[in-house]
């Protein structure tokens, strides 16, 4: 038979009943109790003949969104968490495309789905739990799942303005948690501080890696992190060892001086993937955890988490790119140049494509867009293969590293030169004053714009950029705000930059 | 030195809300402070009242009377 992501939990709760999975504000849950509540919801599921099925779950980060996640999988279903606080018309656009069969929320949100969400079935968590539930409806069914049915579909923003619905099959999860968990040795000691939302892919192993492990996952809501010690007391009071975090929020502690000036925290492993690293700010983590590991991942929603990392192993000063290094396990990453050539050698900039167990079998209900995404590997003329047009150009380095360069619109032309954005960016970020900085560009005007968060004058960024940039690169326009924008997965917001700026 | 009348004005001013605010209120209770708004308060206060302040002040702040004990 072959492996699912409850497979992982029936093991460990065998292993572990007793340990805490996940903590949130307000309550803790064992393996074992985990079990018993996703039980309950998989029951639930079965008895209404759902199967394969997209199920919608309208539920802050927590616990009980955990054990929707785990009973949608045992019951053969598949889940689409979204963000309880999403405009009213990104809702519709989400229902319009994944026609959800049921809806679950819990007892905070159900005036709310209910006045949003009319004419499905809803179903309340609490009410939920208080059925009782057959075990064996649930085993009776599992030989009918397989590792390529689908787990998950996750909504990303998409260019037409109507989101993409990514989905990834349990295979796609479970690969991806083995290797993580064995790349950085996450076993039943191993805490996590989960920073993500849970509908966003960088949450996976915070929700995977301790059904299959025995690990221990902190789910600290994100209002909390308006407040960074509050969230540093929260990690200390659980002992949390390792984080899988965005950029973003790492550089916020770093410009915030947190770590000089908080007690120690048991840390040995943090991750990174979903942005550009700023070095500045790694060092800074890196001097304060100087016996940490630490990593660069990189992949899109549509690879499931990450397909490429770089285990940091050397120095890097403030104004050097992090290379994303090389391949997961079972993940293929080719470099073409616009004419379908691989690239192997140094130095070469191409468009990154990736194959693999880690591919998302396309975007719900959409098999025009997953037609153009998801092409035949170019390279493989005999065999059929489907790779993902990451849309980023890449470039290996002299040490066989992949290099992220910047997503293939970002590439522009300046005066005839080509100008990649994001080495404008590493330049402005830096600088020691400046906090978050994001380059635009105006096609008609040929105009680089550089807007930044910092103490620090418009003019000094000028002059600064000046002495580390070529006369072309240097933006002419440099625009100091006092806040920078962010989508709500936590990455700088190009798009709404661009339409104040340009 | 700048009143808290005044502070509070600048306060929400730089978020762009018109919650009730007073020096008794928890920052997580304000919906508009968020995790970036310390790095705007810290700009805001420089440019503002010409402090340069050190920037973990605000992040171990919990009251918007900490924020006020920065300027003070």
């Amino acid at each position: 038979m072959s492996m699912i992501v409850t497979d992982y939990l029936d093991k460990t709760k065998e292993a572990f009943p007793d340990k805490v999975a996940f903590v949130d504000a307000k309550r803790e849950i064992t393996f074992q109790g985990l079990y018993d509540e996703a039980l309950h919801v998989a029951d639930a599921l079965i008895e209404r003949d759902l199967f394969k099925s997209p199920v919608l779950l309208f539920m802050e980060k927590s616990v009980s969104l955990v054990s929707c996640f785990a009973g949608t999988a045992y019951s053969g279903n598949f889940y689409s968490p979204i963000d309880t606080k999403m405009p009213q018309s990104r809702i519709e656009k989400i229902l319009d495309t994944l026609d959800p069969a049921i809806v679950i929320t819990d007892r905070e949100h159900e005036e709310q789905v209910r006045s949003l969400i009319k004419g499905r079935e809803i179903l309340v968590f609490e009410d939920v739990m208080q059925r009782d539930y057959s075990e064996d409806n649930v085993k009776r069914i599992r030989p009918e799942i397989s590792e390529t049915d689908c787990l998950y579909v996750l909504f990303t923003s998409g260019s037409t303005g109507i989101p993409k619905g990514v989905m990834i099959n349990h295979r796609a999860v479970v690969d991806f948690t083995d290797w993580i968990s064995e790349c950085y040795h996450f076993d039943e000691t191993t805490v996590f501080a989960n920073q993500a939302q849970l509908y966003f892919d960088l949450s996976i192993q915070d929700v995977y890696a301790p059904m299959r492990n025995g690990s221990t996952t902190v789910l600290i809501a994100n209002r909390l992190y308006a407040s960074p010690v509050r969230v540093w007391n929260t990690i200390l009071k659980h002992e949390v060892n390792t984080l899988v975090w965005i950029p973003s929020m790492l550089s916020l502690f770093a410009n915030l001086d947190v770590l000089a000036n908080v007690k120690k925290a048991p840390l040995k492993t943090v991750l990174f993937c979903g942005e550009v690293m700023p070095v500045k700010q790694l060092n800074y983590w890196i001097k304060n955890y100087p016996d940490a590991v630490f990593a660069n991942l990189y992949g899109p929603t549509e690879c499931t988490e990450a397909c490429t990392y770089y285990t940091i192993d050397r120095e890097f000063n403030d104004d050097e790119v992090l290379p994303i290094g090389r391949p997961c396990d079972n993940t293929l990453a080719l470099v073409m140049d616009e004419n379908g050539t691989v690239i192997t050698e140094p130095g070469k900039t191409g468009e990154l494509y990736i194959g693999g167990i880690c591919l998302s079998d396309g975007y719900y209900g959409d098999e025009e867009r997953t037609r153009e995404s998801f092409i035949q590997n170019p390279a493989n003329k005999e065999c059929p293969e489907l790779v993902y047009k990451t849309g980023d150009l890449v470039a290996y380095n002299e040490r066989g590293e992949l290099v992220y360069v910047c997503r293939k619109d970002s590439q522009v032309k300046v005066r005839g030169y080509r100008v990649e954005l994001g080495e404008i960016e590493a330049a402005a970020s830096s600088i020691e004053m400046v906090s978050y900085c994001c380059c635009l560009f105006a096609p008609e005007s040929e105009k680089l714009i550089l807007v930044y968060t910092g103490s620090i004058s418009e003019e000094e960024v000028t002059g600064i950029l000046k002495s580390k940039l070529q006369d072309y690169m240097v933006p002419a326009k440099v625009v100091r705000r006092d806040q920078m924008l962010f989508s709500i997965n936590g990455k700088i917001d190009r798009l709404a930059l661009s339409k104040e700026y340009l | 030195m700048v009143s808290e009348e005044q502070f509070i004005k600048d306060l929400k001013e730089l978020l762009a809300t018109d919650e009730d605010i007073d020096m008794n209120t928890d920052l997580l209770e304000i919906d508009a402070w968020d995790s970036l708004s310390s790095a705007a308060f810290l700009a805001m206060i420089n440019e503002k009242y010409g402090i340069d302040a050190e920037p973990f002040a605000v992040a171990e702040a919990i009251f918007v009377e900490d924020l006020y004990r920065i300027v003070k």
